[in-house]
């Protein structure tokens, strides 16, 4: 096991390489610079004044400069600093990730607790009135963009009550309960959507699980069906989903970057959608190769803890 | 009962899920809301604006007479059903206290205001600080009009080439409330700061250097800060009072280790600032503020602001309705929703000089022929625009703020000179050589649906007459980078947003073969001649004149289309008083905060969830 994890994580180092060559590649290839964006608000500027930026910026030198620079920061987490505002882009990055991951884990509670109640209550009454609704929630759910159901959250309560959710982001270690307010509705909006896909593999699952012999024996063996259900179909059952649910992870901290707009949450999505309309390509590279890192480390969780879940799965060389 | 467990959270889903396909097919009248408007074109305009002036204080002696002479080129309108004295011409005592949430840009930005043009910055950091001079902020100044007035200097002259400002005793910088560096917290502001603002701004590494061109050098005479100019200009006075020209403090610029790039903030204004990045900026009220209203009231009123950052344009108004905002930026179709739901509301349509225009190839053919150009604004149908999109709130002019009143173009002229006439059109485009019309690439910037509403009926009226347009439609940043520069790098032609500007940096920036905005590629000896000369004419009467004549031949050449100049619709709740709009030639300094007051029993009326600030 431990041998499988150390050659993961060394398997991890050219690919995040090839990450960060990818990401520098497709940055650099948007039109548009942030000088422009910079000088929007100024009625004149020279060329001269435009080149004494550029240079300032770091701009002037060569791609294969710039981009060297750039893999070279990478090795001891050295990002650059924000052609923004000029602050260091790790400092940005990591000021504002508890409160993406928070937001990302809020949304993964609620799609995993919805989705797997869903599955399970769905597989179990088959065919039922129950499992229908279920199986068009699902549907609905997976048609549904975040942001449009974000977007009736919002709306909702102002237009049948007259009341608005929370307009301002708190630190939950200062409000607790302020920054649940502003939590909560986001992290449904995300949540309600992810849940969809883990119900119905849930489903499936449970229905696969539940038609095995060992299900049957079991019940011979005059188990309660709770007991049937929770300890032997879904424990087995749950594999295939907890791979769904760890890739889902990840998509989760994509999907907070249209809602961390909406409920103007200040979190790594909305730096990198900002950093993108702004042209500050430091910033987009640093937050793109951060959530990147995460997507793999998360991939790599999700393969370790096959062997807790299932004894049968163990690491051999790869 | 374990049935009933077990289905009650499915029911519960789908109910959840039914509600939400319900609202989905039509239950929110606001769906329609994201459509933008005028105000929209004008934020995104805005973003651009900027001020430079060509008034007849240059050339006065003293104060007194160097007040501009503008008078009203446009209108305010105030509407409001239930508290109909509360916006502009509000004529009650105003009170001091309590607090004034807004809506803006975010403060993700660099602190330093010389690295900057960004509403982030001067919306937010720079509101703690000052220029040597400022446009009027009061209700009875209108949309179209400015006027210069002291701020850390309280009176100034100019002699030929040598304008002398004096420093106000009474300015300091910010004490309490604002960040600790030695040497500085609330010491008196003096010549020789202004001097060491000034040669920042003028510097090297400045972007607004510009500003500053007619600056040959700038000393400290004991309370008096002296300029010596190149040659005589009519627009250095309003580019000292122009909101982009703030001062900052040696001791803060050594504090930042040589720039303000991550503050320290320290500044000379009203209010002390301090910003959660992305979340909210809070202005505290500085106690020691030099400035006055007429009638001798320290201001600022508010105790506190406070501008929230919502980038949702439907969380916003959500927001607004709410009352977690006391002032918000509403489209054409949220003012339907107001009107229906929220009489309390007050509603202040304002016109402005921000614009929207056509760039052409002018060092191309077609479009170096004057004609095709003409056939183009010939066959366009502004007026329907206007009514279809815009609701009529647009009006026409070649969105240049003008000095004084008497400087306007009447719309008569617009009128006459862009009515829609195809047949005409037609008739210039076979006399250019193009008798089975013409085929065209158009680039547009997408700012917001509205304005790809506006381009889609363009693109309809000019088939009719002719003119095939294919749309190339772009971000802001590209658009930015490709076309709104020196020589625009667009094909055939292009649609864009344009700021607030007076008439000297228009034509500066955009007609002039040399201006930094000539995106057409405009290289007229005849208008830079006229342009050059407007600027260093002194006397108003005469400048005046020679405003007319340029735009007369502006309207006759076509090197750019203006297709609307828009007006700005705001919404305040029914406490907010002397909500001081002006015509943007403020712009980017929120000092019309310094004027709001709000009104303590209406607010504990509609805002009773919150305590009032003292």
């Amino acid at each position: 096991m431990q041998t499988y994890i150390l050659r993961r994580v060394l398997l991890m180092i050219p690919t995040l390489m090839l990450v960060a060559i990818g990401i520098f590649v497709l940055t650099h290839l948007m039109p548009g610079d942030v000088i422009m964006i910079q000088l929007e608000g100024a009625a004149s500027f020279t060329p001269e004044q435009y080149e004494s930026i550029k240079k300032e910026l770091g701009m002037d030198k060569p791609y294969i400069y710039q981009m060297g620079k750039w893999l070279w920061g990478l090795t001891h987490l050295d990002m650059g600093n924000s052609l923004w505002n000029n602050k260091p882009v790790t400092e940005e990055i990591f000021s504002r990730l508890p409160t993406t991951l928070q937001l990302a884990f809020m949304a993964f509670i609620v799609s995993s607790v919805l989705g797997i109640v869903f599955g399970v209550v769905a597989a179990i009454r088959q065919d039922t009135m129950l499992d229908h609704v279920t199986r068009i929630f699902a549907v609905g759910g997976l048609s549904l963009p975040d942001f449009w159901v974000g977007t009736l959250i919002i709306l909702l309560p102002i237009i049948w009550f007259n009341w608005g959710f929370q307009t301002t982001y708190a630190d939950p270690w200062e409000d607790f309960g302020r920054n649940m307010q502003l939590m909560v509705p986001a992290a449904t909006a995300i949540g309600v959507r992810a849940s969809a896909s883990v119900m119905r593999l849930t489903r499936t699952t449970m229905l696969e699980v539940l038609r095995n012999d060992f299900i049957r024996t079991a019940h011979a063996k005059g188990l309660r069906e709770r007991m049937v259900i929770y300890r032997h179909a879904l424990r087995n059952a749950l594999i295939p989903v907890v791979t769904v649910m760890g890739t889902q992870l990840s998509r989760l901290l994509g999907g907070t970057v249209i809602v961390e707009m909406l409920f103007a949450i200040p979190g790594v999505g909305r730096l990198l959608l900002d950093s993108i309309t702004q042209r500050d390509l430091t910033q987009v590279q640093g937050n793109i190769m951060v959530i990147a890192g995460i997507f793999i480390m998360m991939n790599l969780i999700v393969d370790i803890s096959y062997g807790f879940l299932d004894p049968r799965i163990r690491y051999g060389r790869l | 009962m374990r049935k009933f467990r077990l289905l009650a959270p499915a029911l519960l889903a789908s109910g959840m899920l039914a509600m939400l396909l319900i609202m989905g097919c039509g239950g929110s009248d606001d769906d329609s809301t994201t459509t933008s408007t005028t105000t929209e074109s004008s934020s995104a305009a805005s973003t651009a604006a900027s001020s430079s002036s060509s008034t007849s204080e240059a050339a006065a002696e003293t104060k007194e007479e160097a007040k501009a002479e503008a008078t009203t080129a446009t209108t305010t309108e105030t509407t409001s059903a239930a508290a109909p004295a509360a916006t502009s011409g509000d004529v009650a005592q105003p009170q001091y206290g309590g607090e004034w949430t807004f809506q803006s840009t975010s403060p993700r930005i660099g602190q330093d205001p010389i690295n900057t043009t960004g509403t982030g910055y001067f919306y937010n950091w720079g509101t703690a600080l000052s220029s040597l001079l400022r446009y009027k902020m009061d209700p009875s100044i209108c949309s179209g009009c400015y006027e210069i007035i002291g701020d850390l200097a309280d009176s100034w002259t100019v002699d030929g080439l040598d304008v002398t400002l004096h420093i106000n005793p009474d300015a300091k910088w910010q004490g309490s409330g604002a960040p600790t560096v030695a040497g500085l917290n609330g010491r008196n502001f003096t010549a020789e700061d202004a001097v060491f603002g000034v040669k920042r701004l003028a510097g090297e590494g400045s972007y607004h250097v510009g500003y500053w061109a007619a600056m040959e050098s700038v000393s400290a005479d004991g309370d008096n800060v002296k300029f010596k100019l190149k040659y005589p200009s009519a627009t250095f006075i309003p580019n000292v009072a122009y909101g982009f020209n703030k001062m900052s403090a040696p001791e803060a610029v050594d504090a930042g280790g040589g720039n303000l790039q991550n503050g320290p903030t320290i500044g000379t204004s009203g209010f002390t600032v301090d910003c959660e990045v992305d979340v909210q900026c809070v202005y505290t009220r500085n106690p020691d503020f030099h400035l006055s209203d007429d009638n001798g009231n320290q201001l600022p009123y508010l105790s506190q602001a406070r501008n929230i950052i919502i980038p949702d344009v439907q969380a916003r108004f959500a927001a607004f309705r709410a009352r977690k905002l006391d002032t918000h930026g509403i489209t054409a179709e949220q003012r339907i929703i107001i009107d229906r739901q929220y009489p309390e509301i007050q509603n202040d349509e304002i016109k402005h000089y921000g614009s929207w225009f056509i760039h052409f190839r002018n060092d191309q053919a077609p479009w170096n022929d004057k004609r095709v150009r003409q056939a183009v604004s010939k066959s366009i149908d502004r007026q329907e625009i206007y009514d279809t999109i815009y609701g009529g709130l647009a009006h026409m002019s070649l969105a240049m703020a003008m000095p004084a009143a008497e400087a306007y173009l009447p719309q008569e002229e617009f009128k006459k000179a862009w009515k829609r006439d195809c047949t005409e059109a037609k008739s210039l485009l076979t006399a250019a050589g193009f008798p089975d019309g013409l085929d065209a690439k158009f680039w547009v910037a997408n700012y917001s649906e509205t304005t790809i509403a506006v381009v889609e009926l363009m693109q309809q009226q000019l088939k009719e007459c002719g003119i095939r347009i294919e749309l190339f439609i772009h971000d802001r940043a590209t658009y930015l980078a490709r076309v709104f520069t020196r020589h625009g790098e667009f094909e055939d032609m292009a649609y864009g947003p344009q700021g607030i500007f007076t008439a000297d940096q228009w034509l500066s920036a955009y007609y002039h073969s040399e201006g930094g905005r000539n995106s057409s590629w405009t290289d007229d000896p005849e208008l830079d001649k006229m342009i050059d000369a407007q600027r260093q004419q002194m006397d108003p009467a005469k400048r005046n004149q020679e405003l007319l004549d340029i735009q007369a031949y502006l309207l006759d050449q076509t090197y750019q289309a203006v297709i609307l100049t828009g007006y700005s619709r705001t919404s305040h709740q029914p406490y907010i008083k002397n909500y001081a709009y002006s015509s943007g030639l403020d712009y980017p300094g929120r000092r019309h905060v310094e004027h709001i007051w709000v009104d303590k029993d209406e607010y504990l009326t509609y805002r009773n969830e919150k305590e009032w600030i003292d």
